[in-house]
């Protein structure tokens, strides 16, 4: 399972991929917005499968993490692509924006391997034979 | 309590818990290019934090702070101070479930159950692994969810055991105690299929069933800190089936400290982070400074009271279902057989009754027989017997 992190931080980056991985998914990189539009073009137009989750940081230089959510969910080829913003934006109004755009699961800064596991869980993405 | 239920609001869909927001179809196949910034194999989980052993573990149990950690115990942005922080579930409910008395032969875990010295190597291991920060004050926690251990490989308390770990045990026993402190039994839906069955097979059971009385009665008994009873109270609301019913929702548990936190309804950022869906925390709380606040119209369904399995249980009528999950493993064999026969003399006939994941009747009652419908452990009572 192809996955892709979105964060201007590369140590975030590095941290979720991690756990990604843990999860037996490998991972693209993006530092921002714009940066996932390019990565993921070039990934599909090399024959690449739809990554089934993109996990994106709000705040990020040239395209934040909402945009590239509106950006992702008008794409018809890319509907099987669970959606989940790890952000420190924590305002319950934050969220609400972020489900309304397209999000599927919100992550809030800090957050620890297992949380971010449960998460997959909810999304359906957990790996075969994981503890429930 | 005994709210009947209002109609549904315009929340967000909270089909997710269990019905999943996600898309429908994660197509992936593993024939893929493997791109350039893949990690290869498995990552070591060692950017995160140092495995125990070369055998780095499958999950890294580790905290993310939010901005680099440079700081030593206490200073992280972690379960740094109070057991709220701190994932408290069924473990450790289940361990105060016992406190009382009448249950020997567990040993309390009590406050004097760990010398201090123990206790510093254990908060030292866990944060030296996973940069988690086990407050001075986490004794009761600590003695709590390393309980079941110590009587597995044979020691008669924690104290004991803690002191045979630091003496004799290898990287990959002391990788047992890290994730007895770090592992998240239960909160909110993250062993979901209960909840799943619940919405799936047990609620359209009893809107059959339960058509004259309109009336549902569930007893979550080793309710910590409340996330199971909201839990539950959070997918019968979400039930249009259900409009309109009475809905008893009982939670119970022997250490009246959590349940002052469960009948407030506030938790922590940090808590409402695991596994509770995106769409049912701003569906059903209220952000309120750090905190966020059950609403009342899910608060209003349950009556949080302090009971102890061992002893008699509160009056809260026939029952449809009892969650009880992760407790009894902390009781000897006979006192689990009398909880649950008493269990079963307090269940309808047709009710259910839900243990943890990894728990059975088996070897312990006859009087039970699974569900087939479902892998989790759901069980109903075989009619005669006790009743």
């Amino acid at each position: 399972m192809i996955s892709l992190v979105v964060d201007d931080s590369r140590a975030m980056r590095r941290i979720v991929r991690s756990i990604l991985g843990s999860a037996g998914m490998e991972v693209l990189e993006a530092g921002d917005g714009q940066q996932a539009l390019d990565v993921l073009e070039t990934h599909l137009a090399g024959g690449g499968d739809v990554p089934v989750l993109a996990t994106i940081d709000w705040n990020m230089p040239v395209m934040d993490g909402l945009e590239l959510v509106g950006a992702l969910r008008r794409r018809r080829d890319l509907r099987g692509m669970s959606l989940m913003m790890v952000t420190t934006e924590a305002e319950q109004g934050q969220i609400v924006r972020a489900l309304a755009a397209g999000a599927h699961e919100y992550l809030i800064k800090p957050f620890s391997a297992d949380d971010m596991l449960a998460k997959l869980d909810l999304l359906g993405l957990a790996p075969v034979g994981a503890e429930a | 309590m005994n709210a009947p239920l209002p109609p549904r609001p315009t929340t967000p869909p909270i089909s997710s818990v269990l019905g999943r927001t996600a898309p429908t179809t994660p197509p992936t196949t593993s024939a893929t290019t493997r791109p350039a910034t893949s990690p290869g194999t498995r990552p070591a989980t060692g950017s995160v934090a140092r495995p125990l052993t070369s055998a780095a573990p499958a999950r890294p149990a580790t905290a993310v702070p939010a901005r680099p950690a440079t700081n030593p115990l206490g200073s992280l942005p972690r379960p740094a101070t109070g057991a709220r922080t701190t994932p408290v579930a069924p473990v450790a409910a289940g361990l105060r479930a016992p406190a009382g008395a009448a249950v020997p032969p567990v040993s309390r875990p009590g406050r004097d159950a760990l010398p201090p010295a123990d206790l510093a190597w254990v908060r030292e291991l866990v944060f030296a692994q996973t940069a988690i920060v086990l407050g001075a004050d986490k004794e009761y926690l600590v003695a709590s969810r390393l309980l079941p251990f110590a009587r597995t490989r044979g020691h008669g308390d924690v104290a004991s055991y803690v002191a045979w770990m630091r003496r004799s045990g290898t990287a990959s026993d002391h990788r047992e105690v890290i994730e007895a402190m770090t592992t998240n039994e239960t909160s909110w839906f993250r062993d979901g299929e209960p909840y799943t069955h619940l919405r799936k097979h047990l609620v359209p059971d009893f809107v059959r069933a339960r058509s004259t009385s309109r009336t549902l009665r569930i007893w979550s008994a080793a309710c910590s800190t409340g996330q199971e009873p909201y839990s539950i109270a959070m997918v019968l609301r979400d039930e249009p089936a259900l409009t309109g019913w009475k809905i008893d929702l009982h939670a119970t548990d022997v250490d009246v400290t959590v349940l002052d936190q469960a009948r407030a309804g506030r938790f922590s950022q940090l808590e409402v982070n695991r596994g509770l869906p995106a769409p049912m925390l701003v569906g059903n709380f209220t952000r309120a400074g750090a905190h966020w606040q059950v609403n009342q119209n899910i608060r209003s369904l349950v009556t949080f009271s302090q009971a102890n399995l061992a002893r008699p249980f509160p009056p809260m009528g026939t029952l449809d279902i009892i969650f009880c999950r992760n407790v009894l493993i902390y009781f000897d064999t006979a006192t689990k057989r009398q909880i649950l026969a008493r269990m079963k003399a307090v269940l309808a006939p047709d009710g259910y009754l839900v243990l943890g994941s990894a728990e059975t009747t088996l070897g312990v009652s006859t009087e039970w027989e699974k569900d087939p419908r479902s892998r989790a452990s759901i069980y109903r009572p075989i009619p005669g017997g006790t009743r």
